[in-house]
């Protein structure tokens, strides 16, 4: 057992049972607090000694936390320490959420291994705060809110917003991620999640897409986000906005995938996983073979 | 801190400290010596364990978050000491040559084998979280997958 990385270092453990106790420890010990949900990140961050919390804050018993809900109109409401794995599985046993929030299901039904998935988080995803976290881009794509509490009140984020880059988020040590809500998509659109992970190592780039409407040049809209490839997730509307142009929509693709690698190429991480032209490369053919496939799903409904 | 759980089938209560892991106090607390650590850090899925019925790794557990759940760990799938049907599959299909990972693979293997329905893909899928470096897999999906035949006569 004297092994290095064998053994967690000391730290006092509380297992508050609402959400007012949790947020007054965190108000109490502020950066010497950390939040443990699935424990995915952070235990294996503690064997690492990358952090030595006085007290470590299970969120875990907090029934508010742990909610995962659909309410027609209202949307998907997560709480931040729903699991990956009953989250899928709510989608499962409701298939018309499932298609609704098709994107979401795709990366999380992916994400790490079957063990991993019964213990890790959709708030532990979203605060582990690296490129490739794969909650990313489907929660820009559903315009995703978070709710982020402290003693001191209540305010509503975005992913894109909260997400600043590595290791890098808009979270006062007092603050505590509650939930997610993803608002209803727009009617009879159609999504999906594309990642490029080489080996059994993380995302190099990873697309989430939405159609919906596509014949119809007035109401049709097409959403594209992407993640792991850039040091934070992007909604890039700059190629959403092309296809508000007339014209088939099959058409406008070129135009606006030429539009997206002309707003993100700056900001393309380049590291020794991956060179920055083969993460933009990757995006485009991800989202070229997404789009098809989307559009496909809708002239297969049609018959 | 005390912690209660059931562990293979049996009430136990135990004192722990708070940066004890789980796998830790199984293996040496509980003498449940055949739950091996390979990674030490959630990746190689050798300490896997079923808690209240889904498989985690118990290396990256704190043993405090174990309280008031149901534990089961490879020692408690055998009955009277016989091998379980899955574990006679394993035999049979050579589903292990140096044993490390074995008790790993053998309750990700129960927890598969025994859903109502699961096709080939599905085990090929669920057990990439569990890693051997000897078999190749393919005996351990085809052990998997004959023990799931079996349990569903039953």
């Amino acid at each position: 057992m004297s092994s290095p990385y064998a053994t967690l270092p000391e730290f006092e453990y509380a297992r508050p049972s609402t959400l007012e106790e949790a947020l007054k420890l965190l108000a109490k010990y502020g950066e010497e607090a950390k939040v443990l949900a699935g424990g995915v990140g952070l235990i294996t961050f503690m064997l690492e000694r990358l952090v030595s919390p006085r007290i470590v804050i299970d969120i875990k018993k907090i029934p508010e936390l742990r909610r995962i809900e659909y309410t027609e109109g209202k949307g998907l409401v997560l709480g931040a320490a729903a699991r990956i794995s009953e989250i899928t599985r709510y989608m499962d046993s409701n298939p018309r959420v499932r298609e609704k929030y098709r994107a979401l299901y795709e990366a999380l039904s992916r994400i790490a291994d079957l063990q991993i998935r019964n213990r890790a988080t959709i708030g532990g995803n979203i605060c582990e705060a690296l490129p490739f976290m794969d909650s990313y881009a489907p929660l820009a794509l559903f315009d995703a809110k978070l709710r982020i509490a402290s003693v001191e009140g209540e305010r509503e984020t975005t992913i894109t917003d909260f997400v600043k880059g590595p290791g890098f988020l808009d979270l006062a040590p007092n603050e505590l991620l509650v939930s997610i809500e993803l608002p209803d998509p727009p009617r009879e659109s159609r999504s999906g999640f594309s990642k490029i992970v080489p080996a059994i190592e993380y995302s190099v780039a990873s697309v989430a897409m939405l159609v919906a409407n596509p014949v119809d040049p007035r109401s049709r809209e097409v959403r594209i986000a992407v993640s792991a490839a850039t040091p934070a997730p992007i909604r890039v509307r700059e190629a959403e906005e092309v296809f508000r142009r007339e014209g088939d929509i099959v058409d406008l693709l070129d135009a606006a995938l030429d539009r997206m690698t002309s707003a993100i190429k700056e900001l393309v991480i380049e590291d020794p996983y991956a060179s920055a032209e083969y993460r933009l490369e990757m995006l485009k053919v991800q989202a070229y073979i997404l789009f098809k496939r989307l559009l496909d799903s809708f002239l297969q409904e049609r018959g | 801190m005390k912690v209660r759980f059931k562990v293979n089938g049996v009430e136990r209560e135990i004192e722990v400290e708070p940066y004890e892991l789980l796998a830790d106090v199984l293996r040496e607390r509980l003498g449940l010596k055949a739950l091996k650590k390979g990674c030490w850090r959630g990746e190689c899925g050798l300490c896997t364990i079923l808690m209240d019925g889904e498989p985690v790794k118990s290396c990256i557990i704190l043993a405090v978050e174990a309280d008031g759940s149901e534990i089961y760990t490879v020692e408690g799938f055998s009955e009277d000491g016989r091998p379980s049907p899955l574990q006679e599959s394993f035999i049979r299909n050579a589903g292990l040559q140096c044993g490390f990972c074995t008790p790993g693979f053998i309750v990700v293997g129960e927890y598969l084998a025994r859903k109502p329905r699961i096709s080939k893909e599905e085990v090929k899928y669920a057990l990439s979280g569990t890693i051997c470096r000897c078999t190749g897999y393919k005996q351990i999906v085809d052990a998997v997958l004959e023990a799931h035949q079996e349990y569903r006569k039953e």
